[in-house]
């Protein structure tokens, strides 16, 4: 057993380098190829063609792009991820700096999903072909019909400016967080609801639920013990693709509630080709992905030793 | 069950929520404090890079650090660090130093640190310098308040780069290293550096021992709003006493509450389209006609562009350059609004069934770039001609002009400098790196060469108000606006924009 | 007049029940009918010059509400039934005819990422080896990868905006569920007896393939599609919120509702109107794919 769980990790491992590899190859690529970030800072009248080569020259920019990358690779080997264009820090303390908001954010919001989510649908399920199950499934597609900057900045004219109840944006305490997370749970609890509701439902039907209904246990008994159990599995899977799926993609929310996280500053970065940055925060948050990715594999077989770590 | 469940419920629900109510209150600004919203984070602490975003929207220079010379606000260059200058020679410039400043940790200002902050070979972190940080070469110290600041070239327009340089303190740099100063940022400026949350708001206390006399707010505060909406909510909901790189529609809305005030400040950039007839994209060739291209220019209403699209924010120019500007010929009259003489110059041309077109265009810093030429596009298509607009994302438009001259054959573009010369040299003489000057003859070069390298002031400007006659007559460009920049202020703080429009509170107050 | 207590008929009964659990279904194929049908004769009933500004007209409000005084003092003059966007456009035609646009680009993504994920779920399913492990370490790559960063990334590498590259970049963001959706039923099926008959008796793998394997696969595709559908109609407005969506003279929900946005106070009939249009579609599409989803299996987990 315990040789097997070795396998296993090691084997993760292996697989987790080959995804950041790949990842920051594509990065690599995509990025050079889409410019040269030079042309950005020297747009000013008084930039010369001599000022193009020494500043290409002073950013490494002048090399091959397959020596680029060597370097590039080499360079993380020593932890150093270079020297992000528009701050002059190493880029990735400018990164790490941001991640806490991030991460922050994207926990109360997935918190939010579970805490709501999870009981609407096994309330659908429960009742389902009712007026409740219409009513839950219609409010949580609402929920994800609506673009969420619209959503966003609707709320912080209600909220903020007409009623002055919370702040407009930026991060401090429970009341910045409120605004942001329900906007950011608004599109992933669609779908927890939504799976929940199914896994109920199939759950419900099976034979031991319908014994343990036969026998007169209390409803709620056999919900939460049997079929939560069971239903945990594929909704964990879903959890943690989202969790990993909002640490990088919150940028919308991030942009709208003026909150400093990791996602903006990536797109930031893009936008005005900060290469350092572009690269280490891909590192950061795919690092971040493929370790929840591990957690929810190493959480499956604890919740159901039947399941084999391949 | 179900209904105790829903009570508990509810009753958790309410509890958050009045958790989260308790100490609500409106706004954090205290009456000594400051918080301005600005769109962007800032770049670089260094001011002698900041390479990636365009000069005039920091409002941290300002209030931190000291140019040696600086702007009046209406252009024209004045003492700051540097009390007076002389142009010795076509590349020396003899310079005095002023006494008694200090930066924050009480190291002095002197020609030392002038020639420290001249002689750095590059940026904190390695990053290379700005453009303009490089037109001076070297410092010779004639005593400790005294220097000669050689220039890199013969250049009568050394002033319009030197009056970027913003001192930053050489002992400092040398104690606590590069990173040092970068972590904790020191300058001789009306405000000292308290601490900097990326992305999220950087904090400065007043300097009570400043040069000029200890300024009034005690306690600024720059966040980091970048959504345009939320940074009016941010104003209107009282979070932010100032808000920046408002849209001029939104502007409109401050105006009519009685709280807000609107401040406005002519911006030294110049708005406008350019020709580019041999672009690689196709379907520039009628540009090389000057009929084609004063057609163009009839057939835009500008003034319609600036009043609706801009809500009235903008001076119209007659050629690309500030109205301010060193060498602007005010005599000028721009092209009126004429489709019916638009239509018949196209038909003398050739056009008269109209032609396609393409456009490029970025929003280069701008907030209503879109607007304006979505107008501009309409404006074309009632002349016949059947423009399609390529929305070029920033750094990639910035790339297509300057690196691979891949931009379409018509395209707006900016610049910013108060001197026609320093803003247009480069693009309407031939060998020069932006050159894109589809009037071009010999002729244009000896007039240009010969304004350009002369240090006689009354020559220049001569010359320089006949080339805009030229670039008008020829219609070269087709010249739009200088924007105002816009701010969102709260009634209740007394301050007005500072030179080129920044955010400086050295003399601001609360009334 | 009907009798309170007579009880329904049993065919009444029947019709009552199909009705209730029907009832989303039915909603949602009727908003997605009148959608398409709007948008297919918008140029009919609607036709508009999408290079014409008007901008002296530009934020002119509902004409329904016409006590409500304009800033700028432009009377509406003709009349503009959902009132004006900031460069003037009628916001009630751009918007049907967004709605062409809208659905072109959710259907076409989802076709194209659906064919691309579907075809490489069988092969990798199928053939497992080294190509399943390839295919596979695309997948994680591609899952963590930052959805937006890679569409901002690939529309700056693809140079600009334009509708085709949209299409592009939002199609190669979905093809990943479908791939694993298939890619699982496959795999469950290739070790099934009937596949090893069928191999017995000389079928190819082609045939195999699709006659057995991917009718099996295909309803969970179906509800997928319709989900995506949606999606994709919500990331390309977020796409216009980031500004790398569709040139801007082609109307659509997303850059409407994006460049109302900094009105919302004000002139709120910018962003609200395209806004609630498409609001309605998409919620219209999700109770379609709730009602095949519920007809075809009710426990399948689709997301």
């Amino acid at each position: 057993m315990q040789d097997d769980v070795t396998t296993y990790l090691v084997k993760r491992l292996a697989n987790t380098i080959a995804v950041l590899l790949g990842c920051s190859l594509v990065v690599f690529v995509i990025l050079r190829l889409s410019g040269n970030p030079v042309s950005l800072m020297l747009s000013d009248p008084a930039a010369t063609p001599e000022d193009f080569q020494r500043v290409s020259q002073a950013l490494g920019l002048d090399k091959p792009i397959p020596v680029q990358y060597l370097i590039f690779l080499k360079g993380i080997l020593s932890g150093n991820f270079g020297v992000s264009y528009r701050y002059g820090l190493q880029a990735m303390d400018v990164c790490l700096e941001r991640l806490p908001a991030t991460v922050e954010l994207t926990l109360v919001a997935m918190a939010l999903v579970v805490i709501v989510g999870v009981p609407l649908g096994i309330l659908a399920a429960l009742r389902r072909g009712s007026w409740v199950d219409h009513l839950i499934s219609t409010i949580t597609l609402f929920g994800q019909s609506m673009p969420n900057y619209w959503v966003g900045i609707m709320l912080i004219l209600l909220l903020s400016v007409s009623l002055g109840l919370l702040p407009t944006s930026g991060r401090g305490g429970l009341r910045h967080l409120i605004m942001p997370a329900v906007v950011l749970a608004l599109h992933p609890i669609s779908k927890i609801t939504r799976l929940a509701r199914s896994e109920f439902l199939e759950i419900l039907s099976r034979d031991y639920v319908r014994t343990a209904r036969a026998k007169g246990l209390k409803e709620t008994v056999v919900v939460m013990k049997h079929a939560l159990r069971n239903a945990s599995l594929s909704l964990v899977t879903v959890i943690g693709m989202d969790v990993g799926y909002l640490l990088g993609g919150a940028i919308v929310t991030e942009t709208v509630f003026g909150w400093p996280g990791i996602g903006k500053l990536m797109v930031d970065a893009v936008t005005q080709r900060d290469f350092p940055i572009v690269q280490a925060a891909t590192f950061v948050i795919t690092t971040i992905v493929v370790l929840t990715n591990l957690t929810v594999d190493l959480t499956y077989s604890v919740l159901d030793p039947r399941v084999r770590l391949r | 069950m179900r209904a105790r469940a829903a009570i508990i419920l509810v009753l958790v629900i309410g509890l958050v929520f009045s958790v989260s109510l308790s100490g609500c209150k409106k706004g954090e600004a205290k009456p000594d404090t400051v918080v301005v919203g600005m769109s962007d984070d800032i770049n670089s602490i260094d001011p002698h890079t900041n390479t990636l975003a365009p000069m005039d929207t920091s409002a941290l220079y300002p209030n931190l650090y000291d140019r040696f010379i600086t702007r009046g606000l209406d252009g024209s260059l004045q003492p700051e660090l540097v009390t007076s200058w002389e142009n010795q020679s076509p590349t020396k410039w003899k310079m005095t130093l002023k006494q008694g400043v200090k930066f924050h940790n009480g190291e002095a200002f002197n020609a030392e640190v002038l020639k420290y902050n001249i002689e750095r070979p590059n940026a904190c972190g390695g990053l290379p310098k700005h453009p303009r940080m490089l037109a001076a070469k070297s410092v010779e110290i004639i005593d400790d308040y005294t220097v000669i600041v050689e220039s890199a070239a013969e250049d009568p327009l050394f002033l319009e780069s030197f009056c970027q340089y913003r001192a930053i303190p050489k002992a400092y740099i040398e104690e606590v290293g590069e990173e040092g100063f970068l972590a904790h940022p020191v300058g001789t400026g009306p405000y000292k550096f308290v601490e900097w949350k990326k992305g999220e708001y950087l904090t400065l206390e007043a300097n009570p021992e400043y040069w000029k006399g200890a300024p009034k707010i005690q306690k600024l505060i720059l966040r980091v709003i970048p959504d345009a909406a939320t940074r009016l909510a941010a104003l209107q909901a009282g979070d932010v006493n100032i808000a920046l790189n408002l849209a001029y529609d939104q502007v409109s809305t401050i105006a009519e509450d009685a709280e807000l005030r609107v401040e406005t400040f002519p911006l030294s950039r110049c708005v406008y389209m350019e020709f580019f007839p041999t672009s690689p994209k196709g379907t520039g060739e009628p540009l090389a006609d000057v009929r084609v291209r004063q057609a163009i220019n009839y057939a835009i209403n500008v003034d319609d562009i600036i009043k609706y699209v801009l809500n009235g924010m903008g001076q119209r120019i007659t050629v690309p350059s500030p109205v301010e500007a060193f060498g602007y010929n005010k005599d000028i009259q721009p092209y009126p609004y004429d489709p019916a003489k638009a239509r018949e110059l196209l038909a003398q041309a050739g056009y008269s069934n109209g032609f396609e077109l393409k456009i490029d265009v970025g929003t280069l810093g701008l907030a209503s770039a879109y607007e304006v030429v979505d107008t501009i596009v309409s404006d074309l298509a009632k002349v016949g001609i059947n423009a399609t607009v390529n929305r070029v994302e920033t750094a990639a438009y910035a790339d297509l002009k300057v690196t691979t001259f891949g931009i379409a054959p018509f395209f707006l573009w900016q610049f910013n400098g108060y001197d026609v010369s320093y803003v247009l040299y480069k693009q309407i003489r031939s060998g020069q790196p932006w050159f894109y000057n589809p009037a071009w003859t010999a002729e244009w070069d000896e007039l240009l060469d010969s304004e350009h390298f002369s240090f006689d002031q009354a020559h220049r400007e001569t010359i320089l108000k006949e080339i805009c006659q030229r670039l008008h007559d020829e219609a070269v460009f087709v010249p739009l606006f200088q924007p105002l920049a816009t701010f969102g202020v709260v009634e209740a703080l007394d301050w007005v924009p500072g030179p080129e429009g920044s955010v400086g509170m050295a003399e601001a107050s609360f009334r | 007049m009907r009798v309170r207590n007579q009880h329904p008929s049993v065919g009444e009964l029947r019709k009552r029940t199909f009705v209730r659990r029907h009832l989303r279904g039915i909603v949602g194929l009727a908003i997605v009918s009148g959608v398409i049908l709007l948008g297919a004769a918008a140029p009919i009933i609607a036709p508009i010059d999408p290079r014409a500004a008007n901008v002296s007209e530009k934020l002119t409000p509902p004409s329904w509400l016409a006590d409500e005084t304009v800033r700028s003092g432009a009377e509406s003059e003709t009349g503009h039934f959902l009132g004006t966007d900031q460069l003037g456009r009628d916001i009630l035609k751009r918007g049907l005819h967004g709605s062409r646009v809208s659905l072109l680009i959710g259907l076409t993504t989802v076709l194209i990422s659906g064919l691309v994920g579907v075809s490489l779920g069988l092969a990798s399913g199928y053939f497992g080896g080294k190509l399943d492990q390839l295919m596979i370490w695309l997948c994680d790559v591609q899952m963590s990868f930052p959805f937006l960063v890679l569409a901002i990334a690939m529309m700056v590498a693809l140079g600009g905006q334009s509708l085709v590259n949209v299409i592009g970049v939002l199609a190669i963001t979905g093809w990943v569920t479908y791939f694993r959706v298939v890619r699982a039923e496959t795999i469950k099926l290739r070790g099934r007896e009937f596949i090893e008959a069928a191999r017995a008796i000389g079928c190819s793998h082609w045939r195999i393939a699709l006659r057995h394997i991917l009718p099996n696969a295909i309803p969970a595709c179906l509800v997928l599609a319709t989900y995506q559908v949606a999606q994709m109609i919500i990331a390309e407005s977020s796409l216009s919120f980031l500004g790398m969506g569709v040139p801007s003279h082609i109307p659509t929900w997303g850059a409407m509702i994006a460049d109302g946005r900094q009105y919302a106070g004000s002139a709120w009939w910018v962003s609200t109107f395209p806004g609630l249009m498409l609001v309605t579609t998409v919620l219209g599409i999700g109770f379609v794919g709730d009602w095949v989803r519920d007809i075809i299996d009710p426990t399948l987990k689709i997301t």
